[in-house]
């Protein structure tokens, strides 16, 4: 744990900040301050992200304190977009997303910059990961929706916003897997390799692949079997995005690149 | 599916089409038919038996993990996988859906792609074709000699050769500028190239740097640049990768892609607007 003494610490504490007064402001019910706080919020994140891009030289999506950099920014701008999804409760679980989501990249993660290794010039770096970073935060909102709404003991409308979100999380975290395989075609001659993160988002694919099956399944839809499923698959994208940062010593693999 | 699920709550202030009224019949009225329920059931264990052995997989490391799916359990399963997808395309739901037809043929073309692609698929094609094609291998190539013996990448053993001679004439080495972060050693790598000319009987046909990330395709193979050493003399290992099935691989990804955001979100913000324009009318 440490503070970070730098413009873009002072901007992460400054997104932190707006977060936190949206989260006041939901909770006193006050939510068109609510929402300007919240833009403030987005647009000082806007601001890190362009400060370390301009910092490093290149896109900020390498080590995990610059996915979670980007994790925080992409936030801001989707919860204005399912906010009608997701109603009152949904816009203070959205400030506290980006809470949990800022900590670590505020006090936890090293902001040390390091070098690109070969395999990572490509032009297919960024739309892969963009797709997945933007994928992860639909899906886990979806996901946490879900928690919700099984701990609301609750069969959801026909409309559930845990569907909805992810249906719109989907296509992205496919494009995620096609692209990643297209470039491991490139970069190491095939375009799957079995290793370890590889295999973590195929189970994260298949479990909401799974999801939507139950859900058509399931007569009304929105039950509480599919809603475990989805949860399972928030689950399974924690664990993707930390694996090989977090256990990458206990289990090496192609996308250890850096540590965290 | 979802037009199903629409139909049979909203039905009634839309005019619903001739053969959505039949789909409501076979359905009893209640939008999950019996063989549609068997078929979802079905997959859904698929889904969970592959998704626990992905994390195994993800537990046991990339080498033990491939073997686990090649083996010959593993091969029954994509074979019973590939079968329950095809089976899939012909019931109602999904042959009605161009979105979902895409969604559920694509992985049977990438699985009959990655087939042929495989050592078991170039024995079969071997023997149905007669020709002799390596599915992968290494060349190990001195600077200024030609090569043409394939070698098992980890423990050099012969595997055969290729059909031409890949000719090292300059490998590089490029490193990032000495910064502070690595005061003792050499810094690290920024890239590395191959220029390679490739000989078909002894004449020079083609020349090509090849580098991380771009690889040169030539007779068949993908030729990768994979590493390198300098003892006795400066040599490169290229990694040869057959092209067999790779195109059947990329038009799955392709149907895929285009069939899961036609799903997604083609499906979804159609419905909407036809939504708003009937409730405007």
């Amino acid at each position: 744990m440490a503070l970070k003494a730098s413009l873009l610490g002072f901007l992460i504490y400054a997104t932190m900040a707006g977060w936190l007064g949206a989260l006041a402001a939901y909770a006193f019910g006050w939510r068109a301050k609510g929402r300007a706080l919240a833009l403030f919020a987005s647009a000082a994140a806007a601001a890190a992200f362009g400060a370390r891009w301009v910092g490093v030289g290149h896109v900020p999506m390498q080590s995990l304190f610059e996915v979670f950099l980007c994790l925080a920014l992409l936030l801001g701008p989707l919860s204005f977009l399912w906010r009608r999804w997701l109603g009152k409760e949904g816009e203070c679980t959205d400030a506290l997303i980006a809470l949990a989501i800022l900590f670590p990249a505020g006090f936890v993660f090293s902001e040390a910059p390091a070098q690109l290794p070969p395999a990572l010039f490509s032009p297919l770096f960024i739309p892969h990961v963009a797709a997945y970073l933007l994928a992860y935060v639909i899906l886990i909102r979806s996901s946490l929706a879900a928690g919700a709404q099984l701990l609301r003991r609750a069969d959801a409308p026909e409309a559930e916003p845990v569907y909805r979100l992810a249906r719109l999380g989907f296509p992205l975290l496919t494009l995620g897997l096609l692209l990643g395989a297209w470039w491991g075609k490139l970069a190491w001659g095939d375009y799957w390799n079995w290793d370890p993160k590889e295999l973590w988002s195929l189970t994260t694919w298949v479990v909401f692949a799974g999801y939507f099956h139950l859900h058509s399944l399931e007569e009304r839809g929105g039950g509480r079997l599919s809603a475990a499923v989805a949860l399972l698959g928030g689950v399974c994208i924690l664990i993707t995005l930390l694996w090989v940062n977090l256990a990458g010593r206990t289990f090496p693999g192609l996308h250890a690149y850096t540590g965290p | 599916m979802i037009g199903v699920r629409e139909c049979a709550c909203n039905g009634h202030d839309r005019p619903v089409s001739s053969h959505r009224r039949k789909a409501l019949a076979f359905d009893g009225g209640r939008g999950v038919s019996t063989f549609r329920r068997l078929a979802l059931w079905v997959g859904l264990w698929f889904f969970a038996v592959l998704a626990i052995t992905s994390v195994g997989g993800a537990l046991m490391g990339a080498e033990r993990a491939s073997g686990m799916f090649g083996s010959t359990p593993g091969r029954l399963l994509w074979v019973l996988f590939a079968t329950l997808l095809l089976m899939v395309l012909f019931c109602k739901p999904v042959s009605r859906s161009p979105a979902l037809l895409a969604l559920h043929a694509a992985p049977v073309l990438i699985l009959a792609g990655a087939f042929l692609g495989s050592a078991p698929g170039h024995r079969v094609a071997d023997a149905l074709l007669h020709r002799q094609k390596a599915s992968e291998g290494a060349l190990l190539i001195f600077e200024g000699r030609a090569e043409n013996l394939l070698v098992e990448p980890d423990r050099g053993v012969p595997l055969g050769r290729l059909p031409f001679s890949v000719r090292l004439d300059r490998f590089t080495v490029e490193r990032y500028p000495p910064g502070p972060s690595d005061p003792q050693g050499e810094p690290p790598v920024r890239s590395y190239r191959s220029d390679v000319t490739v000989l078909l009987d002894g004449r020079p046909v083609q020349s090509a740097s090849i580098e991380v990330n771009r690889p040169l395709h030539f007779g068949g193979y993908h030729l990768y640049q994979s590493s390198y050493g300098t003892l006795p003399a400066t040599y490169t290992v290229l990694t040869v990768v057959s092209d067999s099935g790779l195109s059947l691989v990329y038009a799955g990804f392709i149907l895929l892609g285009a069939g899961v955001f036609w799903w997604g979100w083609g499906e979804p913000i159609l419905a909407h607007l036809r939504r708003r324009r009937g409730n405007g009318a």
